[in-house]
C-alpha cells in the first residue's frame, strides 16, 4: 500500500524529470483512490489515465479508470501514449512483472520515464528477518489463508533492486536508477553492528564474482554494487527509475 | 541438476504408475536415461539436443506449453522454475496438461537453508543466483526466481494443485554446525505455527516448513497432485 512518503518521493523524482523534459501525458498503474494522480496534476497540470483491477476504489471526480487484470491482459493502451508511467505498490502482487515492465515500456512514448515502488526486501530489518524466519517484512507467510492478492495479505512477488534493475534493462529501459522513500530507523543500530561484516563479506563476494566466476561487467556491476548501498540497507521502499530511449 | 536430488527423484517415483511423461526443461536428459524402459517421454527445452524422447519441443518455458503438447501421467519440472520470469503460467500449463490426480515433480535450488540466508543478509543475493545482466545466452545459468518452501507451496496452490509434499534429499544435509544453529530460529518459529494452526493442512504445511528438508537442504524436490 502507498504511503505519503512514497508519493512524496515520487514527486520529487517526477520533478527532476518534468524540469528536464516536460510531461503532459500521465498513466498510473494501479492507481487506487487517485492521490497520486491527483498530486500529479496539482503539481504538473499532467492529464492522467489510470488502470486498476477494478474502479470502485477511485475517489477523484470524474476519473475513469481503465479495468485490467495485469496477470493475463495487456495495458489498455495503443503504443507510446504517455510521459510518465507510474506503479507504486504495485509489482509485488503481479504473477509476472517483468511482462507489465515490458508493457510499460510499450506504451511510453520514446524518452519517457516510468516510475515503480515496491517495498525494499534488501533492508537491513528485512534481511535480518529472513535470516531468522525466512520471511521478508510484508512478505509473510501466505499460503494457506491468504485469499486477497490486492492486499498485503497478496504480497506474492518480492523482488529485490538487482532483479528489478535486470527487468527494466531487459525490457529495454536505460538511466535505471534506485532511490528509497525513508530511511527505516530501526534499521540504523544494525547497520552500525554489522557494517563491518557486510563491508568485508560484500567486497570478497564481489572479487569473488569478478575474478573467479567472471559475471561482472561494466553493465551489472553498479547494479550489484548497489545492493550493498547504505539506502537500500536501509530504505523502506524502493523506488526505481528508468528512461525509455529516445531511439 | 546434482546427483542427490536426480536420485531423489528417481526413488521417489519407483513405485508411482505412470506411463507419459513430460520432461520440462529437457536439459542434458538425465530424467529420460533414469526412467529408461518405464514410460514414453516428451520434453520442452531452449535448447532440444538431449536423447531418449519420443519428442522434443524447443521452446520458451516462459510462453505457454506447445499447442500439439499432449497430456500427461506425470510432469517433471527440474531446476527450471528457478529461470522463468512467470512461474504460474507455467505451473497452470503443467495443471491444464494432468488428469485429475496427476503428478507433478518440482525440483529449484532453495533458498532457505542456513548458508543462503547469510549470504541474503550480507550480500543481497542467494547462492546460485549469480548476478548475469543482459540477455540469456546458451549456457548460462539465469536464476531469477528464488524459491523456498513456502514460495512454492503458495504458488502450487494458486495454480490448483494440492496434496503438496516436500521429499527429503538426504544426501543434501547442513555440514556445518553453525548452519544447524541459524536454523534454530526459523525452526521454533515454524513449529509454534504448527502449534497455533486450525486446520489440518495448516499444521502439515508448518511441519514440512520446520523439517530439514525445508530448513536445511540444499535443494527443493516438491511433489503435488492436480486437485
Amino acid at each position: 500500500m502507498s504511503t505519503a512518503h512514497i508519493y512524496a518521493k515520487v514527486l520529487e523524482l517526477a520533478d527532476g524529470f518534468h524540469r528536464q523534459r516536460a510531461f503532459r501525458q500521465h498513466l498510473d498503474i494501479g492507481a487506487g483512490r487517485g492521490e497520486l494522480i491527483a498530486k500529479f496534476k496539482e503539481r504538473f497540470q499532467t492529464e492522467a489515465a489510470a488502470c486498476d483491477y477494478t474502479d470502485e476504489l477511485m475517489k477523484l471526480p470524474g476519473q475513469r479508470v481503465d479495468i485490467a487484470d495485469l496477470n493475463t491482459q495487456p495495458l489498455p493502451y495503443p503504443d507510446a501514449s504517455f510521459d510518465l508511467v507510474t506503479a507504486t505498490e504495485v509489482i509485488e502482487h503481479l504473477e509476472d512483472f517483468r511482462r507489465v515492465v515490458r508493457e510499460v515500456r510499450r506504451v511510453l512514448k520514446p524518452g519517457g520515464v516510468c516510475i515503480l515502488s515496491t517495498p525494499n526486501i534488501l533492508n537491513l530489518n528485512s534481511r535480518l528477518r529472513f535470516l531468522s524466519f525466512g520471511f521478508w517484512n510484508l512478505f509473510g507467510p501466505l499460503p494457506v489463508k491468504h485469499s486477497r492478492l490486492y492486499s498485503t495479505g497478496g504480497h506474492i512477488n518480492p523482488c529485490s533492486w538487482f532483479y528489478i534493475a535486470h527487468a527494466l534493462l531487459d525490457a529495454g529501459f536505460a538511466e535505471v536508477t534506485p532511490h528509497i522513500d525513508k530511511v527505516q530507523r530501526s534499521a540504523i543500530p544494525k547497520l552500525v553492528v554489522l557494517w563491518p561484516f557486510i563491508k568485508l563479506f560484500g567486497a570478497r563476494a564481489l572479487a569473488k564474482e569478478r575474478n573467479r566466476f567472471k559475471t561482472l561487467d561494466t553493465a551489472n556491476e553498479p547494479l550489484v554494487r548497489a545492493m550493498n548501498s547504505t539506502p537500500l540497507l536501509l530504505g523502506r521502499t524502493i523506488i526505481a527509475c528508468a528512461v525509455k530511449p529516445a531511439k | 541438476m546434482q546427483l542427490s536430488s536426480k536420485q531423489a527423484v528417481l526413488e521417489f517415483l519407483r513405485d508411482k504408475k505412470f506411463t507419459t511423461v513430460l520432461d520440462a526443461p529437457s536439459g542434458a536428459g538425465w530424467l529420460a536415461e533414469g526412467l529408461a524402459g518405464r514410460a514414453t517421454l516428451d520434453g520442452v527445452d531452449l535448447y532440444a539436443d538431449a536423447k531418449g524422447y519420443r519428442k522434443i519441443w524447443q521452446h520458451d518455458l516462459d510462453q505457454p506449453l506447445p499447442t500439439d503438447c499432449g497430456a500427461y501421467d506425470l510432469i517433471c519440472c527440474c531446476e527450471g522454475l528457478e529461470h522463468v520470469g512467470n512461474p504460474l503460467l507455467l505451473l497452470r500449463e503443467f495443471h491444464r496438461r494432468l488428469p485429475a490426480s496427476g503428478l507433478l515433480i518440482v525440483t529449484t535450488p532453495n533458498v532457505w537453508y542456513p548458508q543462503a540466508r547469510l549470504q541474503f543478509l550480507l550480500r543481497g543475493f542467494f547462492p546460485s543466483f549469480p548476478p548475469l545482466a543482459g540477455k540469456i545466452t546458451p549456457g548460462t545459468h539465469m536464476h531469477i526466481m528464488p524459491w523456498s518452501w513456502p514460495q512454492l507451496y503458495l504458488y502450487l496452490k494458486l495454480a490448483g494443485f494440492g496434496k503438496i509434499e516436500l521429499v527429503p534429499e538426504p544426501m543434501s544435509r547442513a555440514k556445518h554446525l553453525h548452519e544447524h544453529l541459524l536454523a534454530v530460529p526459523a525452526r521454533m518459529y515454524c513449529r509454534r505455527r504448527e502449534r497455533r494452526a486450525e486446520t489440518e493442512e495448516e499444521k502439515s504445511f508448518w511441519r514440512t516448513a520446520a523439517s530439514d528438508a525445508s530448513l536445511l537442504g540444499r535443494h527443493l524436490i516438491v511433489a503435488a497432485r492436480k486437485t
